[in-house]
């Protein structure tokens, strides 16, 4: 079956089997590999991305499903960086507060901050504990990652703040 | 790879509830709409099904209807939905309790009420809180739609009444009446697991009286429990009266059927129970007197 979607902005065409996981039809279809497969059954969080708007385990997804659909993943991130700056707020925030060890989970887990902080742009420690809690870290402890994510939250902030200004000038 | 499960479904998108249940009359078929419940079972090879068909665009079944005589949710009604409903200023505000307990985000994003309640898992966070207020399922084969009561339909473990053709097409649940005050508890290892235990309690009340009480217990037996003898235990008493609501909770182990897992002995989910029962019902009560005073 070929599947219509637009993936990180651009419209694809993909020949997949439309009963694969939608992570499948990222990695093989499309050799988007920063999606990463883990556990296959909706546990671990690791193939997390944006469908839609919203944040899904994309092992979670038929491919067949996406026909239609508009998905960001981490590859797509970075072109959503602000200007001047090479990379997302969110993966600035991972790099700065180096909120990884292994980084198997990064990805997945940086997507879901990025939908994360879409809906609340100012998370508590815990908002943002509860809003990564279908995301499994090996590693980390979490301490570090969620130092990353308020880190992000804080440079959208700033963000923020520097258009207001910019208007203000204006 | 354990989970490389891999199958050769053919898949189809229905675009209405009547062409998927002729799908399911001409063919070996599952149904996935959030797949949260579906994806699992799929990826691990323990549903293999000739054709597969996915209900997930099917329009106008993601509305929730609180009118005057029922609330009524689309089977596509995801729990993020529910819990960006404003059901807390309703008497079906113990059905958003629940909703925020289920699963992830991840998880509440896609997964929907029509698939947790189809999926008959006696584990899941609905069903409890659902049976307590009286609700009904609606099973529809697309030409003709029946009211089955959420209680009747589970027969087991992931085994419900539908018959080959029919499909959950949404839930009604009839306005509780005036009075009446419905909690819901569980407790899963972490925060929003699977619930080890889950149990919720309507209580309703004439002043101070309990005149109608419903208990139900969930991961307790292959069903969600109706606790009727402990409804008439708590019938009469004064809805004020913790002691007595104690003292019936501690009865919950005479009615339950729970399995003892290595890190969960059968005593322990009793004990367990009585516990969230004795939560529940105080929130039960909490919510009914609301307003009264």
């Amino acid at each position: 079956m070929t599947v219509s979607l637009t993936v990180n902005g651009e419209e694809k065409e993909v020949t997949v089997d439309p009963t694969a996981p939608l992570s499948k039809l990222l990695r093989e279809g499309l050799e988007l590999t920063g999606t990463k497969r883990g556990c296959e059954t909706g546990k671990c969080g690791a193939c997390t991305v944006i469908v839609d708007g919203k944040a899904t385990k994309s092992c979670q997804r038929l491919a067949g499903q996406a026909e239609g659909a508009d998905v960001l993943t981490i590859e797509g991130l970075a072109d959503r960086a602000d200007e001047g700056e090479e990379l997302h707020p969110v993966q600035q925030g991972f790099v700065d507060e180096f909120g990884m060890q292994c980084g198997y989970c990064t990805p997945g887990i940086a997507m879901m901050s990025v939908a994360l902080l879409e809906e609340n742009p100012d998370p508590t420690r815990e908002e943002i504990q509860h809003g990564i809690k279908g995301n499994l870290c090996r590693c980390t402890g979490y301490a570090k990652i969620y130092d990353a994510v308020l880190g992000a939250a804080d440079r959208l902030e700033d963000t923020s703040l520097d258009t207001d200004a910019a208007t203000g000038d204006d | 790879m354990a989970m490389e499960a891999s199958n050769s479904s053919e898949f189809y998108r229905a675009a209405s509830f009547a062409e998927a249940a002729a799908l399911l009359r001409e063919h070996d078929a599952a149904i996935i709409a959030g797949g949260q419940s579906m994806m699992p079972l799929l990826r691990q090879g323990m549903i293999d099904k000739d054709v597969i068909v996915d209900i997930s665009t099917i329009e106008g079944h993601d509305e929730i209807d609180a009118g005057d005589d029922e609330l009524h949710l689309g089977a596509l009604v995801t729990h993020t939905e529910l819990v960006e409903s404003d059901l807390d200023e309703t008497p079906w505000r113990a059905l958003r309790d629940a909703a925020k307990v289920v699963g992830d985000r991840q998880v509440r994003n896609w997964g929907t009420v029509g698939g947790s309640v189809a999926h008959a898992d006696p584990s899941l966070d609905y069903p409890p809180t659902m049976i307590v207020m009286d609700a009904e399922v609606e099973c529809s084969n697309g030409e003709e739609t029946e009211y089955v009561p959420l209680e009747e339909f589970a027969l087991g473990e992931y085994v419900n009444v539908l018959d080959e053709d029919q499909l959950v097409t949404g839930v009604r649940i009839p306005r509780p009446p005036e009075g009446s005050g419905v909690g819901f508890e569980k407790f899963g290892w972490r925060e929003a697991d699977y619930s080890l235990v889950n149990v919720a309690a309507r209580l309703t009340v004439d002043g101070t009286e309990i005149t109608e009480a419903r208990v139900c217990v969930g991961c307790m037996g292959p069903t969600p429990i109706r606790m009727e003898e402990m409804e008439e235990a708590l019938v009469g008493s004064d809805v004020d009266d913790t002691d007595r609501q104690q003292r019936v909770a501690e009865h919950v182990g005479e009615f339950t059927q729970p399995v003892g897992e290595q890190q969960a002995s059968v005593e322990y989910k009793n004990r367990l129970a009585e516990r969230l029962l004795v939560k529940a019902l105080g929130t039960a009560a909490e919510r009914a007197t609301e307003g009264a005073e």
